[in-house]
């Protein structure tokens, strides 16, 4: 495993995250991209704010192992 | 779109031109370093990636933040907004919300607005307007489930729009099906960023699938539109779009809020369908902007009006400035510029340090200038009180000294060199007789010298035109030679200087006035006759001259000094005045 692959595969997998796809890497899980609505908090000093919407990576692990 | 494996392996070979094994190989070789790594229960960091860690049976994947950054980077700086009446009358306002929600009809048995309020909120939300898009989804879903094949069961279950599908077309048409979304603003950049990526986007050949779409999402679109105007205008609740920007479609969330959304936000939004990207980009700086006005108006018109007057009064008088989310920048930047004034204070203390070690100072040369004046002064007195002193003759100096002062000191001194007097070798003017050779001068005054010769022209000038102080000068020179050459020495009891009288011997030794310098004895002899006659003190002086032979002087008084003699010259006659030598005896 050279240091090019582990760049390659990174750029690799984030892109595809980018574009909403899902990546499954063999054995070891499947990276999600996910998103987060714009949702209201309430806190706890009692002032509710709106919380921006965000775009974040889920992984999901395999176990089958 | 899932990329399993395969896909995978296919897109690694392509970014790193290897070959099909060898990217096997090193992407089970990854894997495998991860697990082991994992099984020792460490953490296992790719570089620019994340970090694998294993908490209990499962394995934890943390993104760095570079990948965070990366994959959010549609809403990178987007903060937490406090919503407007917020805390107490959030709640009323969301018990009003609570109410015009409970009175529609909802096909969910889920009220997401409750989840919000109530704090409970989950990350997926019913839509409140389900019921609007009931028909329209249901027509949509059996469409996409022919068309997208690949996640038909997720379509279905979340009963909405397949927008993934939709978001690769990037289309203007999708985004005008997005904008009931508030932040949908933003899918026409990530679309057109994607699209200018050059990475193998399936979904992206995928557009007739999406071209099929797009008459549907228009007609949603402007079906949604309506609804959402009627629904507004009915509930007139306060909108939370405060990004101006339509959120990621996502098919569990959307329409969270469209029930929150004013009619301002239903109208930007139905405003931003019909716009470019930078304009809704602009729309979203400016709402933003709005926004932050919230905290900023109060301070901000104050600031930029007198932020240059500031920048100037503030040099001199720090004025504090109520802290806010703006003006405690500005504080800061007073702050600083206060610093930067002590600053340039100890510079300047500094210089005034290193002015003082400098030797002179204009201070310096100001006080330097009093001593000089006061030496001045100094001299200046001490100059007056010597002519005090010389004129009243305590002092004996030149020219100062009135002659009645001096004239008993010289007449001491004449009187000490009268006691050794040279024996003058005196003739009287009667026993000398002209010769026939003998030429006269006579000056312009002279009124006789019948016999004078062309010659006598030529020392005129000389004469005439000398000043008192040619005069000296020349007595002084002649005075030597025409010394021995005196005729006086008539009476003796008489005074011995004086300008009227007899000639003394013992005022031969001082100055005389010559007013007559003639070639011809006879002619001197007359005009010896004639003072004599007036009174004056007059003698016949003798000069010989290599030119003209024998010049005699008739000259009058005697004086013992030079000023005397010129005091005495000033009170004769106006026909002498100006025409006379004073000339040493």
């Amino acid at each position: 495993m050279t240091k090019a692959f582990l760049e390659v595969f990174v750029i690799t997998v984030r892109d595809q995250i980018i574009m909403k796809n899902t990546v499954e890497v063999k054995g070891l899980g499947v990276f999600k991209a996910e998103h987060m609505s714009q949702q209201q908090e309430k806190r706890a000093d009692g002032t509710t704010v709106m919380m921006p919407p965000k775009d974040y990576m889920e992984f999901k692990a395999d176990l089958e192992d | 779109m899932l990329i399993d494996n395969e896909k995978l392996v296919g897109l690694l070979m392509e970014n790193s031109g290897l070959e099909q094994e060898k990217v096997e190989k090193q992407l089970a070789e990854l894997v495998s370093d991860i697990k082991k790594a994992l099984e020792e229960n460490e953490a296992y960091e790719v570089e620019g990636f994340g970090i694998f860690s294993k908490l209990g049976n499962n394995i934890h994947f943390i993104p760095s933040e570079d990948l965070e950054t990366e994959i959010n980077y549609k809403y990178v700086g987007m903060e937490p907004i406090e919503l407007p009446g917020s805390g107490d009358s959030s709640s009323e306002d969301s018990s009003d919300i609570e109410d015009t929600i409970e009175d529609e009809p909802t096909s969910e048995e889920e009220n997401p607005i409750e989840g919000l309020l109530d704090e409970s909120a989950s990350k997926e939300y019913e839509d409140p307007f389900a019921e609007i898009f009931s028909e329209l989804d249901e027509e949509e879903s059996e469409e996409e489930t022919e068309e997208d094949t690949t996640e038909p069961e997720e379509e279905l279950e979340e009963d909405d729009i397949d927008f993934s599908a939709l978001e690769g077309d990037g289309t203007a048409e999708d985004e005008e099906e997005l904008d009931d979304d508030p932040f949908g603003g933003l899918e026409e950049d990530t679309d057109e960023s994607i699209e200018d990526m050059d990475t193998t986007d399936e979904s992206l050949e995928e557009e007739p699938e999406t071209e099929e779409i797009a008459p549907s999402g228009e007609f949603l679109d402007d079906s949604v539109f309506d609804t959402e105007a009627e629904t507004e205008e009915e509930e007139e609740a306060p909108g939370p779009d405060k990004w101006g920007i339509d959120a990621h479609k996502e098919e569990d969330t959307e329409n969270a809020f469209a029930g929150l959304l004013g009619a301002n936000a239903a109208e930007e939004d139905s405003d931003d369908s019909d716009e470019s990207d930078e304009e809704e980009d602009l729309d979203f700086s400016e709402l933003d902007d709005t926004s932050s006005d919230d905290f900023d108006d109060p301070f901000d018109e104050f600031d930029e009006e007198t932020q240059e007057e500031e920048q100037d009064d503030t040099l001199d008088d720090f004025v504090p400035v109520v802290t806010n989310v703006s003006s405690g920048k500005k504080a800061k930047s007073n702050k600083k510029e206060a610093a930067k004034e002590e600053e340039k204070g100890e510079a300047d203390e500094e210089a005034g340090k290193l002015e003082s070690k400098t030797p002179k100072s204009p201070r310096d040369r100001k006080q330097g200038s009093p001593v000089f004046l006061y030496m001045i002064l100094a001299l200046v007195v001490l100059g007056g009180a010597g002519y005090g002193l010389a004129y009243f003759g305590i002092i004996n100096i030149q020219g100062i000294t009135p002659a009645s002062n001096t004239t008993q000191q010289p007449a001491v001194a004449q009187n000490n060199v009268q006691q050794t007097p040279p024996p003058p070798v005196e003739t009287p003017p009667a026993t000398q007789q002209p010769t026939a050779t003998e030429q006269e001068v006579s000056q312009s005054v002279e009124e006789p010298a019948a016999t004078t010769t062309s010659e006598e022209v030529t020392n005129q000038p000389e004469e005439n035109t000398f000043t008192p102080e040619n005069r000296v000068v020349d007595t002084e020179n002649e005075a030597p030679v025409e010394a021995p050459a005196t005729n006086e020495a008539v009476e003796v009891n008489a005074d011995t200087y004086g300008l009227m009288g007899s000639v003394t011997d013992a005022g031969n030794n001082g100055y005389t006035i010559v007013l007559y310098t003639l070639s011809r004895q006879d002619g001197a002899e007359t005009q010896y006759q004639r003072l004599t006659d007036l009174g004056y003190r007059t003698m016949i002086i003798e000069r010989p001259s290599d030119t003209y032979g024998v010049l005699y002087r008739v000259a009058i008084g005697q004086f013992a000094s030079l000023a005397d003699a010129a005091i005495a010259a000033e009170k004769l006659d106006a026909d002498f005045l100006g025409n006379y030598l004073i000339a040493k005896i």
